[in-house]
């Protein structure tokens, strides 16, 4: 972003990331100054198979949904993947090991199939469920 | 950066924000959220249907079918990320390798429902469904996300053609998703064994940690593992808690290896046993463990060697009972019949 902008003393808009939301970033951006940069892609997909995360990073991550997506949202504007990708684990946590019913609650989110749709999908997953 | 727009109110992010985070869930869990609601199935359908999981792609079209690594498919299963996997070209590989393709498919990759995606490389797989036009039901229905059989009928089938496939080579049954740390020293070792082994050993862990025994396990109970030579005993995460879908037949095992974990040892026999033994029990003199190799890491395991003397039937043959340290490399022996 800095080097689209060329001139360093140039201000940089970000009209998507609030306040609040971007002193969250800076704070994480801060503690996460020293880490070590992926160097390629296959880094990145070494670590999508883990949705480990570390406490401090959890510790932050302890935000309401609101500021959770909004975290997401800013880290993808800004283009900080290794926040993205902090938030996505976090999100990915929220999903994994819950039933369909316990997501919904989590998420606020209205079940919209009729009883048909989700037997018939209940029956395509049969095989993988335990 | 991850192209998106407004918050989505059903899917709380952008729809590729939604698909950066269910690529952090593991195949198949991930059909679970799928019945959120309608929205979340057609991301996650979407998602499947994509290559944006290119990382679950597992391209072993390079490499040589033979010499694939027990350590790359222990990364594939432990991760349940079988989703894709690369088949070579069948035309550029010999008859025995398409041999040892059709277990990797048959065996592994239907019960699992990873030809899904495999299923997107119809000219690199034409020939084995050629073999086996029978099989064409199972790989219509798992591509589709169908339970794989439709009737009993359909699974005797099934298991009739995955019998007439002969498994060549020994094979190392047990977990691939929840070994501990010390026996991977093992499985560094046993990385040039040839593929059957390996891929016998996801089979046995991933369905065991999935849970989709109802569907697999009555296939595996019906076959005959005619040139197994050697089992490696090594997790709980293996089929000795199911002494039921023990195969039906082991009948030139010689070599019984056993890892640290001394409290296998009698499940394991018993499994082993029941195998042996299952159809008819005079077939029991088939059985002739000629060693068994306990790596020590534990010594309580010396004691328990008392479990094969006092409790396995008299007509079993144990020629030589001793112990390898697990971690002096020059102790460790490949049994490769």
């Amino acid at each position: 972003m800095i080097e689209d902008v060329g001139d360093a003393s140039t201000e940089i808009p970000i009209p998507n990331v609030t306040a609040n939301v971007l002193k969250k970033v800076l704070e994480w951006c801060e503690h996460h100054k020293g880490d070590p940069i992926a160097a390629n892609e296959d880094d990145t997909d070494a670590r999508k198979k883990s949705t480990d995360i570390d406490e401090w990073d959890q510790k932050f991550m302890q935000v309401d949904q609101e500021m959770l997506f909004e975290i997401i949202l800013a880290a993808n504007y800004l283009d900080i993947k290794a926040l993205l990708e902090v938030g996505c684990k976090t999100v990915a946590n929220m999903i994994k090991g819950k039933t369909p019913e316990e997501i919904r609650r989590t998420f606020n989110i209205q079940n919209d199939f009729t009883p048909e749709e989700e037997a018939q999908i209940r029956r395509e997953n049969e095989w993988a469920e335990d | 950066m991850v192209k998106g727009g407004r918050i989505n109110p059903v899917c709380f992010v952008p729809p590729e924000m939604f698909r950066e985070v269910i690529s952090y869930i593991p195949y198949p869990e991930i059909l679970v959220p799928r019945l959120v609601c309608r929205t979340w199935k057609k991301h996650i359908d979407e998602y499947l249907a994509s290559d944006s999981h290119a990382y679950d792609i597992i391209d072993y079209t390079t490499v040589p079918w033979f010499n694939i690594t027990i350590s790359g498919f222990l990364d594939i299963f432990r991760n349940g990320h079988i989703y894709s996997l690369k088949l070579p070209d069948e035309k550029s590989i010999s008859k025995e390798t398409v041999d040892h393709m059709s277990l990797i498919v048959y065996v592994v990759l239907l019960p699992l429902g990873g030809f899904s995606r495999a299923a997107e490389y119809p000219g690199e797989l034409t020939g084995l469904l050629e073999q086996h036009p029978e099989c064409v039901e199972y790989f219509d229905r798992v591509r589709k996300g169908l339970p794989p059989f439709s009737s009993d009928l359909m699974r005797s089938e099934f298991v009739k053609t995955i019998r007439r496939l002969e498994v060549r080579s020994e094979f190392l049954a047990g977990t691939t998703a929840l070994y501990p740390v010390g026996v991977s020293a093992i499985f560094d070792r046993l990385e040039q064994l040839v593929l059957p082994m390996v891929v016998l050993n996801a089979f046995f862990g991933r369905l065991l940690s999935n849970s989709s025994a109802e569907i697999n396990f009555p296939a595996l109970r019906e076959l005959e593992f005619i040139t197994c030579h050697t089992i490696l005993v090594h997790s709980w995460s293996a089929p000795w808690k199911y002494p039921e879908y023990a195969p039906s037949r082991l009948p030139n095992l010689n070599v019984l290896k056993i890892t640290n974990h001394s409290e296998l040892v009698e499940p394991a026999c018993v499994w082993i046993l029941r195998s042996c033994c299952r159809d008819v029990m005079p077939k029991l003199s088939l059985f002739k463990c000629n060693r068994v190799h306990f790596y020590l890491e534990d010594q309580e395991i010396i004691e328990k060697r008392w479990i094969l003397e006092r409790n396995g039937p008299k007509t079993v043959e144990i020629k030589d009972c001793y112990f390898e340290d697990l971690y002096e490399p020059e102790n460790i022996v490949y049994d490769l019949g």
